[in-house]
């Protein structure tokens, strides 16, 4: 990356280039000394009048080169509006668009509908930021300001890991009457100090001290802690544009649509995917919920069991079915409290006297805090309740009712409620009297002969004892061979 | 159930459950009950035999079931198990066991001139009476008209099981007429299995005839009536073996009914006591009947039908297996839970696809069936077969009485055999006074009107 150091003019731009002694001639200028021409010749000006002269084009002076920069320069902030909304599709094969309206009108074309609709089906869209790229619109650094700078001429910058665009760094070369110094910086970074009056502070202001505030850190430092925030604000950014809009005749985990209403579309998730509306007799407004929960996976793609975040609403919509995590959760009072604004427990509340005073409290304002106290009240209710008519096992595992031989288990014994052991059957009187009479065991043992029993022990006796005489034997006459044979040659 | 303890010669008895002292313990009464409904049943099929309005063997198999079921639920109806304890079966000539077919088209058609022997029973909470009588499938004709008894080898047989019958039930009762002096004494020896066996085997050789497997005498207990599938411990009595193909052997002195059958304990009051007695005739010689089993009928002629396929099936309650087979399990249920622990007919059974699970059962012998067993030979042998259910009655006041459930007061058909009993005590049993035996017979009602009196016959 170049540095381009605008120097204070020097007396060289009063003297008439005929009297010189070291001259430029591709600039048309003469130097008093050596030294002068030299730093002349590092300059951006005399660069673009050597390019010009390849190009068989006339030298420009430094005052119409001046003035190009200054030009180019406003044109570069003119430009930081519209490249406020560079955009890029990547679905339509990362097509490019610099302002807003380009854009809208590319995601209401038909073409770009299908491509999504598409992609969608491919799974390819599992990037962030799914049918396009916005990219850091309101990063004001000169990196963006100089993206379309026809000074181009230096070496590209590696460009920061969220930003997708590419971008040149710009040189700008200083006036005729102002020396231009250009060097490198130790970090790779363009620098730019003009060394001119007008120019230095014009380009002080708005580019240099931007610059030098912002770029380095970009891209240095990578995108660690400055952009957090910046990316979660991106992040909200874009699921907000890329959210697909769920109608409430859609259901949620899975492409299924119009359905009739809400209704129809929640009687297929009670079926298909196993969703289970808690407290269905105090829901007042179905719609509203049906609406929170598809928003949440649709522009949040958040599963509505767990804490997952998917990428886009397949991935979400995959979650939910692989994990059947297709539920909605309400075992701990803030996944109760998370949904109650579209219950209304009033109908539960009994007309006791004593409840008055918990009726007043809950009376109040409508703030989401009111609510809490509802559930609270409806869940303290229930317990008065339970003492009153249910029957709770001692181990507090085990809700028994008075009426029925009905029993509710604790979740955490599902696996002993779930087990189908064999009912005990009672004995008749007559089966009783028949196993008890049933012989066959005691006969097993009864069976027992003693005469051949000593028989059989006798036998097994003569037979160890002739066992060890034949070893005894064996071991007298072992040394009794008249040679030595070599058990390893056998014989 | 209040019951009183029997003391026989200083000692209780074991089993005072069986204990019966008077016609008006709870338990005299429901065996009464439940011989009168096999009394009942029995006579009203005889009826229907011998008047032939019945001449298919389901018919008749499927009206005494169906009776004994009617009967039953009339009487203790808050008694939960009471029923057939045995499936009314008509085995016919050389037939010995378990032909009760299972349809009306397969069945077999009385002809006349077959020996026919109904089988069935009864039992009330447990207490059973059981009942086999054998009659010769012929119009009844009055005696007036001078037409000759059946006579021959059959008439000797079907006079020998009666007369065998008769003789230990006689023998039995004896228990009760020397109750004051020395208990179950007569003629000085103990009337025990041995007893009962001298007095049928010597009836039996005198009248020429075999004695099947699987006749026994010997002592009842509620619910234990000696069923394929329950190996009781101490039975007293006898029994010629066993007719389960399995448990058969030619020897007697083997296998594992000899075992389990106490012949040597005399029988005592206050027992019920079942005498099944079943002979068949012998075409060979007299001399072949004194050799050493030679009373008894050879395994080897002793075969199940080839056809046909058991329908009768006995509960093993000691076996209990998870069956695979959704019937089998059904049906399992079923006999758990309505069934008790005799043995029940297939068409009894209103588990569909009952026949399927039951055959599952059987090869995992949950259940055993009870095998239409068939007596082979050249001529055929004609089996007859008495079965009655007794009551060694005590009495504390009185000298005791022998109350015969069932079996009684049936005209036996008219038979003349040339033999005749020879031996002098059997002479004495059989005789009118029988031994000095007071004998109640419990008659059957009239099934359309249900009396309710015992008629009482003693023979002075």
């Amino acid at each position: 990356m170049s540095a381009v150091t605008v120097s204070p003019p020097a007396a060289a731009t009063e003297m008439p280039p005929n009297t010189a002694l070291y001259t430029c001639n591709s600039c048309g200028v003469g130097f008093p000394t050596p030294d002068m021409q030299r730093r002349h010749m590092k300059t951006d000006w005399h660069r673009y009048n050597l390019k010009r002269r390849v190009a068989t084009l006339p030298p420009i002076s430094a005052e119409i080169f001046a003035e190009r920069v200054l030009q180019q320069m406003d044109a570069t902030r003119k430009n930081e509006e519209k490249l406020s909304f560079v955009q890029i599709c990547r679905v339509c094969g990362n097509k490019r668009f610099t302002s807003a309206g380009a854009y809208e009108n590319h995601l209401s074309s038909s073409r770009h509908k299908e491509n999504l609709k598409r992609a969608e089906q491919l799974g390819l869209c599992e990037d962030e930021g799914t049918g396009s790229t916005a990219t850091g619109a309101r990063d004001p650094s000169p990196d963006w300001s100089v993206v379309s700078s026809t000074f181009s001429l230096g070496e590209p910058v590696q460009p920061p890991q969220y930003h997708t665009i590419g971008f040149r760094d710009g040189r700008v070369g200083g006036g005729s009457k102002k020396t231009l110094r250009h060097h490198k910086a130790p970090s790779s970074v363009t620098t730019l100090s003009v060394a001119g009056d007008d120019l230095d502070s014009v380009i002080e202001d708005d580019f240099v001290g931007s610059s030098a505030g912002s770029v380095a850190p970009n891209v240095v430092g990578g995108v660690d802690a400055e952009d957090e925030d910046e990316d979660i604000d991106s992040i909200i950014e874009r699921k907000l544009k890329n959210a697909v809009k769920l109608p409430l005749s859609a259901c949620i985990f899975c492409s299924a649509q119009n359905f009739r209403g809400a209704e129809d579309s929640v009687a297929h998730m009670q079926h298909d995917h196993g969703l289970f509306i808690p407290e269905r007799t105090y829901l007042v407004d179905l719609e509203g919920l049906v609406q929170y929960l598809s928003e949440k996976v649709s522009i949040g793609n958040a599963c509505l069991y767990c804490s997952f975040i998917g990428r886009s609403l397949n991935s979400v919509r995959d979650h939910m079915i692989a994990k059947q995590h297709c539920k909605i959760p309400y075992d701990t009072e803030d996944d109760q409290l998370e949904i109650s604004n579209f219950y209304d427990f009033s109908s539960s509340y009994p007309d006791d006297q004593e409840d008055d005073d918990w009726d007043d409290v809950a009376s109040g304002d409508e703030s989401p805090e009111d609510d809490a106290s509802a559930v609270q009240l409806a869940s303290v209710r229930g317990q008065r309740r339970t003492e009153s008519n249910l029957v709770l096992d001692p181990t507090g595992l085990e809700l028994s009712l008075p009426l029925s031989r009905l029993r509710i288990g604790h979740r955490s014994l599902a696996r002993y409620y779930r087990q189908s052991l064999r009912p005990m059957n009672e004995l008749r009187e007559g089966q009783g009297t028949v196993i008890a009479a049933g012989s066959r065991q005691i006969l097993a043992t009864a069976a027992r002969d003693p005469v051949k029993e000593r028989l059989t022990k006798k036998d097994w006796r003569d037979q160890r004892d002739k066992q060890n005489r034949d070893i005894r034997r064996e071991q007298r006459y072992i040394n009794q061979q008249k040679h030595y044979r070599d058990p390893m040659l056998g014989g | 159930m209040s019951l009183q303890e029997i003391v026989v010669d200083g000692e209780q008895t074991a089993d005072t459950k069986n204990a019966l002292i008077s016609l008006d313990s709870p338990i005299s009464l429901k065996y009464v009950a439940a011989g009168r409904i096999a009394q009942s049943v029995l006579s009203h099929l005889v009826r229907e035999v011998t008047e032939q309005r019945m001449r298919n063997v389901y018919d008749i198999c499927h009206t005494g079931d169906s009776l004994i079921e009617l009967e039953t639920n009339k009487v203790y109806k808050n008694v939960d198990e009471k029923g057939v304890a045995s499936p009314t079966t008509l085995d016919i000539n050389n037939c010995v066991r378990g032909y009760s077919p299972i349809n009306r088209d397969s069945a077999y058609i009385l002809s006349d001139g077959d020996v026919v022997k109904i089988s069935l029973g009864v039992h009330i909470d447990g207490y059973t009476s059981l009942v086999s009588h054998t009659l010769i499938a012929l119009p009844t004709i009055p005696r007036t008209e001078q037409v000759s008894p059946t006579t021959g080898v059959l008439a000797d047989d079907i006079c020998a099981t009666h007369l065998a019958t008769e003789a230990v039930i006689s023998l039995l009762g004896t228990v009760l007429y020397r109750y004051e002096n020395q208990s179950g004494y007569f003629g000085n020896r103990p009337v025990n299995g041995e007893r009962i066996r001298e007095i049928v085997e010597s009836v039996a050789k005198s009248f020429h005839v075999k004695i099947v497997p699987g006749s026994s005498v010997r002592r009842i207990k509620r619910f234990l009536v000696g069923q394929d599938t329950v190996h009781e411990v101490d039975v007293k009595g006898y029994a010629w073996g066993s007719i389960n193909i399995e448990a058969m052997t030619d020897d007697p002195d083997e296998g594992d009914l000899k075992k389990m059958i106490d012949t040597e304990a005399p029988a005592e009051p206050g027992e019920a006591w079942l005498v099944d007695i079943s002979l068949c005739t012998f075409s060979g010689l007299a001399s072949d009947l004194s050799k050493k089993n030679g009373l008894q009928v050879s395994r080897r002629t002793l075969k199940p039908h080839r056809d046909l396929k058991p329908t009768i099936f006995t509960r093993d309650y000691n076996r209990n297996l998870s069956m695979k087979l959704k019937s089998a399990r059904s049906v399992l249920i079923e006999l758990d839970n309505r069934k008790s622990v005799y043995p029940f007919h297939l068409n009894s059974l209103t588990t569909p696809g009952a026949p399927l699970g039951v055959a599952a059962l059987v090869n995992s012998e949950i259940v055993a069936p009870t095998t239409v067993m068939m007596i082979q030979g050249s001529p055929a042998p004609i089996a007859a077969r008495e079965r009655t259910t007794i009551l060694l009655m005590s009495s504390a006041k009185h000298i005791g009485e022998v109350v015969r459930l069932s079996g009684s007061g049936i005209k036996p058909s008219w038979v003349h055999s040339e033999f005749e009993v020879t031996d002098e005590e059997i002479i004495e049993l059989l005789s009118d006074k029988r031994a000095g035996v007071r004998l109640r017979n419990i008659q059957g009602t009239e099934l359309d009107v249900v009396k309710d009196d015992v008629q009482e016959m003693e023979i002075a």
